[in-house]
């Protein structure tokens, strides 16, 4: 414990220097400025302002880094939040609650919940990770593709019992989703599928690009062909901070979305993406009245905001005591790293405790500055929402091409924006909710590949599944989780089948 | 008179000639020139283009910038400047796996990596160890081959890119043994799996395996490179147990067909300063990339003849092209 204490207290001499304060500043401010437009999420991000980090020591570079990765994180919320634009894939459920908020109003409550919730979550994990960072590594160690696939299955379960409406709706939705998912060169094969030779639909289709469609493109579009709606949105503003209710009411649930947002942000491979839905999932079940999700309610915005920035945290966890980067920030950032002389690694914490530690502590130090720099935001950014929406679509669109543009500089992911953002408006007309949707096309290719792969080294044998543990209990929420949701309706068909009678 | 003439008209144009290719390469670059790297910001290739830029900027006092264009493991970047204007200002940070693997991986290859690019300079070569799991009961090159044979081609290994894929497809080939290929989308995933004792052996990139071997979270039984590496003093190559085996990736620097000679010399020589350059040195060293030194028409040999190692082994592999 004094040995944690004594770690600490070095990596706060790195982290607290005056300078470095500054770089943490910088970084966490340009992190939100640039991740708040639409469709720069924190990888296009931290790309774009690597270079700017190349001339400074290594401790400041990645601590600038790290402020600029989670600083984007909170800026793409807060575009979620706004104006319903998920800047990246962990932001799509802050989304749900969060736009529905704004749209009553209370934009500022939702954005001042999600800046609590992050820093309490950034707080809890920053001391995860200084005190269990080796176990939790041995965590991600022990998820092999069994595990994964179980995992992936019981993402894919909760999120269409995350669905507001009929669950059959959403089971549909989540199965063109993983249909939609397919797309590109298969890896477990080598084949391309539904790619009809085009070389750009070979790795895909842009998820961000997609994203950006579905949510902002259809809801821009929805929003210009139905005058009434369109007058609702410049709504008045109403208590732009959270109440001391407020704050009872989503404490819990922030504590809770820490907790799951630390353990699974280390698995590599969607562990952050899942973190939030499994949050916001939870409070869903823990809630006294669930039916006030999807409509607003503050819980929804604050537990998966906290789980999101605590897992954002812990995905630091396999790359500096294993190597690995576990998403493709980290990659990043070993980039960056490898640019900076340092090769990035469990040598770490020996050779340079200086720079570990600085950048444990730095983490903390960023989410005390974000919240400083974001509370007083809120007040300018909920006044977006009150923005005459004639301009504000415009400039939404314009930043929607821009940042999809940026990404990967093809004009084809511009294309598949406006053809899902067509999509989107259609399946909103049938009342079919893109959540399920867009989750299936994220997870659902990650299900097939762990599937297979795990079938391919148990040599064709199925019953990996359930002799493994880890998988096996993932394996039987799911089927919990389907009983749940499934036997109220049976419930509630044979009540009705019975007063008929 | 009439000779004198002729001679003098000769010595004329042949100096306006010489005087405008020298100047052309005099004054290059005059405006910044784009450095294509076809694969993601913060990607292997990315890397090392970034800091050996600029050492090439300060030597030309002019920027090099660089355009990320990834996508279909490089081959959009890579083709996008095999149709760019030849005039220097376009250059291509391409690797093994644009210009050699390409043509045996795509029936839809829309370049030809030795008609459409003339090569300026190889950067360096990226070698890589076979590795196994701590609890692995393998120790050796032998005992994997023994081991290979006795499975009958059960004994897997994971591939995480196709120079991986290559380079267990070539011991297949060159040790007359069988192997089950398990591919994976990325590398973390494949080092998770092979850490935890999922997947038998691994053909990973020295850079990220030196630390997992040190703390023996992993063995290393053999380097792909012919000779021994710094990186592992200790660690035989592979070719000492499979006569004429090696694998490894390179990065280098190309230019679109029809490029002027003489820019293409001045750029040689910058890029092979700059990578004697000690700052880069190290920091290339410390990415465990293996520097190496050579002219265009060594660039140009390396390029054919792994192309043609490539199609041998996917020919042996039965590797199917889409």
């Amino acid at each position: 414990m004094s040995s944690l204490l004594d770690n600490l207290m070095l990596g706060f001499q790195t982290s607290l220097s005056l300078s470095n304060i500054g770089f943490c500043f910088v970084g966490c401010l340009l992190g939100t400025l640039i991740g708040v437009l639409p469709g720069l999420g924190p990888a296009a991000t931290i790309a774009m302002l690597l270079p700017i980090t190349f001339t400074l020591d290594p401790s400041a570079a990645l601590i600038m880094l790290a402020g600029i990765y989670y600083g984007a994180q909170y800026g793409g919320s807060t575009t979620a939040i706004l104006i319903n634009l998920p800047g990246e894939a962990t932001s799509v459920v802050t989304a749900i609650d969060g736009y529905q908020m704004a749209r009553n109003g209370f934009a500022g409550k939702a954005l001042a919940a999600a800046a609590i919730g992050s820093f309490v979550a950034g707080s809890i994990a920053t001391l995860a990770i200084a005190a269990f960072g080796p176990l939790l590594s041995a965590v991600s160690l022990s998820f092999g593709p069994a595990e994964y696939c179980a995992l992936m299955a019981l993402g894919l379960v909760v999120s269409s019992v995350l669905a507001q409406g009929p669950l059959l709706r959403a089971f549909a939705m989540v199965i063109v989703g993983m249909l939609i998912g397919t797309v590109g060169i298969d890896v477990t094969s080598g084949y391309p599928r539904f790619s009809f030779g085009i070389t750009e639909l070979s790795d895909g289709l842009n998820i961000v690009a997609v994203a950006m469609g579905l949510f902002g493109l259809a809801e821009i579009m929805r929003n210009l062909g139905d005058f009434q709606r369109r007058e609702l949105m410049a709504t008045k503003l109403k208590g732009l901070f959270p109440s001391r209710e407020d704050l009872r009411a989503i404490t819990a649930p922030v504590l809770r979305g820490s907790f799951i947002g630390t353990v699974i942000g280390v698995l590599p491979g969607g562990g952050a993406l899942l973190s939030s839905f499994m949050a916001y999932a939870a409070e869903k079940r823990f809630a006294k009245d669930p039916s006030r999700f999807g409509k607003g309610a503050i819980e929804g915005v604050a537990a998966p905001e906290a789980a999101n920035n605590a897992g954002a945290q812990t995905s630091f966890i396999p790359l500096l005591t294993l190597g690995i980067p576990s998403t493709a920030i980290m990659a990043l950032m070993a980039g960056a790293m490898i640019i900076q002389g340092i090769r990035p690694g469990p040598g770490i914490v020996h050779e340079q405790p200086q720079l570990f530690w600085g950048l444990v502590t730095s983490m903390w130090v960023g989410n005390l500055i974000l919240l400083v720099l974001n509370l007083p935001l809120v007040g300018l950014w909920a006044r977006l929402t009150t923005v005459k929406y004639d301009y504000l679509s415009l400039g939404i669109i314009a930043f929607c091409c821009i940042g999809v543009y940026t990404i990967n500089g093809l004009p084809s992911d511009l294309l598949v924006m406006v053809v899902f953002g067509a999509l989107g408006v259609i399946f909103i007309e049938l009342e079919c909710e893109l959540t399920p949707l867009i989750l299936g096309i994220i997870l659902g290719p990650m299900f097939e590949e762990y599937l297979r792969r795990a079938m391919l080294l148990s040599q064709g044998d199925p019953s990996v599944f359930v002799t493994r543990p880890i998988s096996a209990v993932l394996l039987m929420m799911c089927v919990i989780a389907i009983l749940l949701v499934t036997l109220p309706n049976f419930r509630k068909i044979r009540k009705e089948a019975l007063q008929e009678e | 008179m009439l000779l004198n003439r002729i001679l003098l008209l000769g010595l004329v144009v042949t100096s306006v000639v010489f005087a405008s290719s020298f100047a052309q390469a005099q004054n290059y670059p005059t405006k910044p020139v784009t450095v294509i790297v076809p694969f993601a910001p913060g990607n292997f290739t990315d890397t090392m283009a970034r800091i050996v830029l600029p050492a090439v900027e300060t030597a030309l006092g002019q920027s090099f910038v660089i355009e990320n264009r990834g996508g279909a493991n490089g081959i959009i970047g890579t083709s996008s400047v095999a149709r760019a204007e030849p005039d220097g200002y376009t250059i291509l940070i391409g690797t093994n796996g644009t210009q050699s693997a390409a043509p045996s991986l795509y029936s839809t290859l829309n370049y030809d990596p030795l008609e459409d690019f003339d090569s300026i300079a190889l950067l360096g070569t990226i070698s890589s160890v076979l590795l196994v799991s701590a609890s692995s009961p393998l120790n050796s090159m032998e005992d994997v081959i023994a081991e290979a044979k006795k499975r009958g081609g059960m004994l897997n290994y994971g591939a995480p890119n196709s120079t991986a894929r290559f380079s267990a497809a070539r011991l297949e080939m060159l040790a007359g043994i069988k192997l089950t290929e398990v591919p994976y989308s990325g590398t973390q995933q494949a080092l998770t799996d092979l850490i935890g004792g999922r997947v038998d052996m691994l053909f990973n990139g020295v850079g990220s395996s030196t630390d997992l071997v040190r703390d023996g979270k992993v063995k290393a039984l053999g380097v792909t490179y012919q000779n021994k590496l710094a990186a592992f003093p200790d660690i035989k190559p592979i070719a000492d147990v499979v006569p004429g085996y090696f694998s490894y990736g390179w990065l280098g620097v190309f230019a679109p067909k029809g490029t002027p000679q003489d820019i293409i010399e001045r750029l040689n020589n910058v890029f092979n300063e700059a990578l004697q350059n000690p700052e880069v040195r190290s920091r290339l060293e410390t990415a465990s990339f293996d520097i190496r030194i050579g002219t265009p028409l060594d660039l140009d040999q390396l390029v054919s003849d792994d192309i043609k190692i490539w199609a041998d082994v996917a020919a042996a592999a039965a590797w199917v092209k889409y």
